[in-house]
């Protein structure tokens, strides 16, 4: 791994379309970029093609990045999620039959069955609750809204919305550790 | 407007977790750029999501790299565009032609100077004497409203702000006074765009975190105090967007020019 840059320094030297910078964000990012598109789309060729229209996408619209709305990463992620779920969406036109598979998936996850090679997180966060795990890894790696979610896990979109904001809160002190 | 109550409502993890409507996603943008304690909970946020996908890495094969590569193209940098056969050419017409424009615009001073001059003396032209009038007119409302903006300023009564342009346009300012006793609001355009065709400035002052308009900005704003009616409730900005003439019942954010903190 190369040092590390400042964000400000990067997203600068990106929008002047330096060859460097961008080998630097595909060497840090690509990953994590890759790790939510295979969560999305279940296939692991399909998602180095799209990585390869997200990392394209991502070169080509820098000039549209505002870095006052928020971080580099999370811009990014927005265009790997959208690709993707538009892919998944023009692949088989059987979305909501996708939503009725994850069903029966989720019901068994919200009555502590977890499956935990779908999380692979590494022990650390096995502190966080199944179920608010579940609520976060649909709406962030799968693109479900929050209520999609709480309708599939059959739970009120006010407790769907308060178990993630306390999941993203138990992970903000998780990764502090 | 609370903010811990906004932070609690849960729209921050919403909006990293990419849930959000896009109106509700300029909101947050918005109010993460007026306070600062909201951005910080949402930066942290942001990173803790990066740290989440970050564990759920999946490594692109070997040869990935390069192929994306081989799509992007870095010779030319971005902006380097059209300056370069054009200001030879320019200058040397320019140099030929100098002296002209100069004895021109010295021609019309003198001439000008003689109309004004021989018309005072002998009061021929009527339609020359209208013209003075008015332009007499138009001098006297712009002291008048100078006189008056001095007024305002000098008014112990007023709360002075300053609305700042936001990224839309950096450059604009209006200034506000804002007389709490009266709920009372005087604005002064600094400087702001001038509205396009069918376009008009609103303003809205954010009451417990909802916008509540004030009123419109005149379409013709230019050395004008404006008055608007304050809202009661408690007040943490006014911001001002460009709206469809006559108004719109919500501000549009991604059309907001200017905004000030109270």
């Amino acid at each position: 791994m190369t040092t590390q840059i400042s964000e400000e320094e990067l997203v600068r030297t990106l929008k002047q379309n330096s060859q460097s910078s961008f080998e630097y964000l595909y060497d840090h990012y690509s990953g994590s970029l890759l790790g939510v598109v295979t969560k999305i789309v279940k296939d692991t060729e399909k998602s180095e093609d799209i990585l390869q229209d997200v990392f394209v996408k991502i070169w080509k619209k820098i000039g549209d990045y505002d870095p006052s709305k928020g971080r580099l990463f999370t811009w990014m992620v927005n265009i790997a999620r959208n690709t993707a779920i538009d892919q998944v969406r023009k692949d088989k036109n059987i979305w909501l039959e996708d939503i009725d598979e994850l069903h029966g998936q989720v019901d068994k996850k919200a009555s502590f069955q977890p499956e935990m090679s779908l999380f692979d997180l590494k022990g650390l966060t096995d502190k966080l609750k199944t179920d608010r795990k579940v609520l976060i890894d649909m709406v962030y790696f799968q693109g479900y809204t929050q209520e999609e979610a709480a309708d599939i896990l059959k739970i009120p979109l006010g407790t769907a919305k308060s178990r993630i904001r306390t999941a993203l809160q138990d992970l903000k002190t998780i990764f502090k550790i | 407007m609370n903010i811990s109550e906004y932070i609690a409502s849960g729209i921050l993890e919403a909006y990293v977790l990419g849930s959000t409507t896009p109106q509700e996603k300029q909101e947050v943008e918005c109010m993460s750029k007026i306070y600062p304690e909201i951005k910080e909970e949402l930066t942290t946020l942001e990173g803790t999501m990066e740290t989440y996908a970050k564990m759920h890495e999946v490594k692109p094969s070997e040869g990935l790299k390069s192929k994306i590569f081989a799509q992007m193209t870095f010779d030319e940098p971005v902006e380097n565009s059209t300056d370069e056969a054009l200001p030879v050419v320019e200058e040397s017409q320019t140099k030929v032609i100098s002296l002209w424009p100069k004895l021109a615009v010295a021609a019309a001073l003198i001439f000008g100077v003689l109309f004004v001059w021989s018309y005072k003396k002998n009061g021929e032209s009527e339609a020359q004497l209208a013209a003075l009038k008015s332009e007499i007119q138009q001098e006297q409302v712009k002291i008048s409203s100078t006189e008056s903006m001095l007024a305002l300023f000098k008014d112990s009564q007023n709360v002075k702000m300053e609305l700042n342009g936001v990224e839309k346009s950096p450059n604009s300012k209006v200034l506000a006074f804002w007389n709490k006793e009266t709920e009372e609001m005087k604005l002064v355009v600094d400087k702001l765009p001038v509205a396009p065709k069918g376009k008009q400035y609103q303003v809205w002052g954010i009451v417990d975190g909802v916008p509540v308009d004030m009123g419109m900005v005149d379409l013709d704003f230019q050395n004008k105090i404006l008055a608007m009616k304050v809202p009661k409730g408690n007040i943490a900005a006014f911001a001002i967007t460009l709206e469809k003439q006559g108004g719109n019942p919500t501000p549009t954010l991604e059309e907001m020019y200017v905004i000030g903190n109270v």
